[in-house]
C-alpha cells in the first residue's frame, strides 16, 4: 500500500510549492521575450479551477457508483472533445458532424468492449479515467487527422481533381490522401508505443505506481490503455475519414472548396 | 460535321463575379477549338464546366446533344477527358499512371492493361515506349504533360479538354505537345478544347477560336486574336 495519505492542507501546500516551477517558467518567458506569461498564468488558473470542479464532481460520482452518472460524465467528455476537435477542422462545411460521431463511436466501442469482457470493472474510478483517456486520445487523433487532411486538400488539390477527371469516384480520388492523413496522425502514438517504458513512463502507469500499485500490474494496465487508445483512435479516424469524404465530395463527384 | 459540345446561356459566378454571363458556344466534333482571353477571365473555369468538375449556376451544356446533368458524372468524365495546367503525376511508373483510368473502367485495380495499347498511346502522345517503366515524378514537366495526355487517352475520350497545357514548358517542349495534340486529332479524331493565353498558340492549334472576356464568349477570326490580346493584361 502507498504511504501517500491525502490531507487537504498538506495537498494545498505541496501544490503551492510546486507552483514555484510555474513562476520560474513565467520568469523565463519574460526574460527571453517569449511572450507567453499571460497565457501561462491564465491557463494554469483555468486548469486549477477546472480540476477542482472535476475533482468535486468525481468525488460525488465515486460515492454514488451509479452507471447513469458515469455515462453522463463520459457523454460530457465526448461532446467537449467533439467541439474541441471541430475547432481544429474549421473551414470544413460542418466539422462538428464529423468529429462528434467519430469520437463518440470510437471511444464508446472500446469502453463497452473493455467493461463487457471485464478487463476493467464497471466502477466509476476505473471507467471515468480510462474512458477519459479513450475520449481524449480519439479527440487528439481526430484533430491531427483532420488537420493533416486539410493540408493534403490544399497541397494535392490538383492530383485529386485529376483522379476525378479520369472517372474516379470521390472515394477513390480521396483514398490515398485519407490514408496518408491517418498514417501521419498515428505517428506520435506509434512512436510512444515503440519507446514505452524506456523513454517515458506514461501517465496511467505513473499514476498507479504513485497510488501504490505493483509496477507489473501498472504496466499491464498501461498496455491495456495503449491498446484502447490505438483502437479508439483508429475507429474515430476511419469514421471521420468516411464523414469528411461526404462533405468534401458532393453527389456530382465535385470537390467542395474548403476555407 | 456534328456538334460535340454546346454551351447555351451559361452563367457562372465565383466570389460574386460573373466569369460567364449567359454565354454560349458550339464545338464541332473532330475539331480543335481554342479559348483565348486575358488571365483571370474564367477560361479554366469554363473548361471545368464541360465535364462537371464545376457546376454552372444556370444554363445548359450538351455533350453530343445530351445535357451533362443527365449523364452520370463518372461516365461523363470518361467521355470528356481533362488535362490540367500542371500535370499531376500519381505515385509509381508511367505505366501505373496510364493504367489508373483503365483499371477503374474494368473494375480491376492493379491489373495490367494491354501493354501494346499503353505503348501505342505513349507514342501517340509523342513519347517513346521506353517511358513505360520510368518513375513518373522524375520526368521533366514537358514529358509529364505528355504522360498526362496519354493517361487521358487510355480512356478513349471523345473530347479532351486541356487547360493551358504548355504554360509551364520551354519552347522545345511546347512544340512537342502541340504536335501531339494535332496528331491525335488527325489520327484518332478526338475533339479538343484547349485553353491558352498565348495568341500564337491559338493561331497554330485552333481550327476555331473563341474569345472570353468580361463574361462573354464569342467565336472570332484568327486575324482578330492578336489585336484583341494586345494590351490586355487583365479581365474587363
Amino acid at each position: 500500500m502507498s504511504e501517500f495519505v491525502f490531507d487537504p492542507m498538506d495537498g494545498a501546500l505541496r501544490l503551492a510549492l510546486a507552483s514555484i516551477l510555474l513562476v520560474f517558467a513565467i520568469i523565463l518567458s519574460r526574460y527571453r521575450g517569449i511572450g507567453v506569461e499571460k497565457e501561462l498564468l491564465v491557463g494554469s488558473t483555468r486548469a486549477l479551477l477546472q480540476l477542482a470542479v472535476i475533482g468535486l464532481i468525481l468525488t460525488a460520482i465515486f460515492e454514488n457508483e451509479k452507471i447513469i452518472f458515469m455515462a453522463l460524465m463520459i457523454a460530457g467528455m465526448i461532446v467537449l472533445g467533439g467541439y474541441t476537435s471541430a475547432r481544429r477542422a474549421s473551414g470544413l462545411p460542418s466539422p462538428m458532424k464529423i468529429t462528434l460521431p467519430s469520437i463518440a463511436i470510437g471511444s464508446s466501442i472500446v469502453i463497452l468492449f473493455l467493461t463487457g469482457i471485464q478487463v476493467i470493472p464497471v466502477r466509476a474510478e476505473f471507467v471515468i479515467p480510462i474512458g477519459g483517456m479513450a475520449v481524449g486520445n480519439s479527440m487528439n487523433m481526430c484533430s491531427l487527422f483532420l488537420n493533416n487532411f486539410k493540408r493534403e486538400m490544399q497541397s494535392r488539390h490538383n492530383e485529386i481533381e485529376v483522379r476525378l477527371a479520369l472517372g474516379a469516384s470521390g472515394e477513390i480520388a480521396l483514398a490515398p490522401h485519407l490514408r496518408f492523413s491517418i498514417r501521419s496522425a498515428l505517428i506520435p502514438t506509434l512512436d510512444n508505443l515503440k519507446t514505452l517504458g524506456f523513454v517515458f513512463i506514461p501517465g496511467a502507469m505513473t499514476g498507479m505506481m504513485i497510488g501504490g500499485a505493483d509496477p507489473i500490474w501498472a504496466a499491464e494496465y498501461q498496455l491495456i490503455v495503449f491498446f484502447m487508445i490505438i483502437a479508439s483512435g483508429m475507429i474515430a479516424m476511419v469514421l471521420a475519414s468516411k464523414l469528411v469524404s461526404r462533405q468534401i465530395i458532393n453527389p456530382a463527384q465535385q470537390i467542395v472548396e474548403i476555407g | 460535321m456534328g456538334v460535340s459540345l454546346e454551351m447555351i446561356d451559361v452563367t457562372k459566378r465565383i466570389a460574386g463575379r460573373a466569369l460567364l454571363d449567359t454565354a454560349s458556344m458550339r464545338v464541332a466534333a473532330g475539331e480543335i477549338s481554342v479559348i483565348v482571353g486575358p488571365s483571370g477571365c474564367g477560361k479554366s473555369t469554363t473548361l471545368r464546366l464541360f465535364n462537371r468538375l464545376y457546376e454552372a449556376d444556370s444554363g445548359t451544356i450538351l455533350v453530343s446533344g445530351k445535357s451533362i446533368t443527365e449523364i452520370d458524372p463518372i461516365e461523363l468524365r470518361r467521355t470528356v477527358g481533362f488535362i490540367p495546367q500542371i500535370p499531376a503525376m500519381f505515385e509509381g511508373t508511367v505505366g501505373d499512371n496510364l493504367r489508373f483510368g483503365r483499371n477503374l473502367l474494368t473494375g480491376m485495380p492493379g491489373q495490367p492493361s494491354n501493354p501494346d495499347t499503353e505503348k501505342e498511346t505513349l507514342m501517340l502522345a509523342g513519347l517513346s515506349p521506353d517511358f513505360l517503366d520510368r518513375t513518373a515524378s522524375k520526368l521533366s514537366v514537358g514529358e509529364q504533360q505528355r504522360v498526362a495526355i496519354a493517361r487521358a487517352l487510355m480512356l478513349y475520350p471523345e473530347i479532351l479538354l486541356m487547360d493551358e497545357p504548355t504554360s509551364a514548358l520551354d519552347p522545345h517542349s511546347v512544340g512537342k505537345v502541340e504536335r501531339a495534340v494535332s496528331g491525335i486529332n488527325r489520327t484518332v479524331g478526338t475533339t479538343f478544347v484547349v485553353v491558352t493565353h498565348d495568341p500564337d498558340q491559338a493561331m497554330r492549334l485552333g481550327q476555331r477560336i473563341f474569345w472570353l472576356n468580361g463574361g462573354s464568349l464569342r467565336e472570332i477570326d484568327k486575324n482578330e486574336v492578336e489585336d484583341l490580346m494586345k494590351g490586355k493584361n487583365g479581365c474587363e
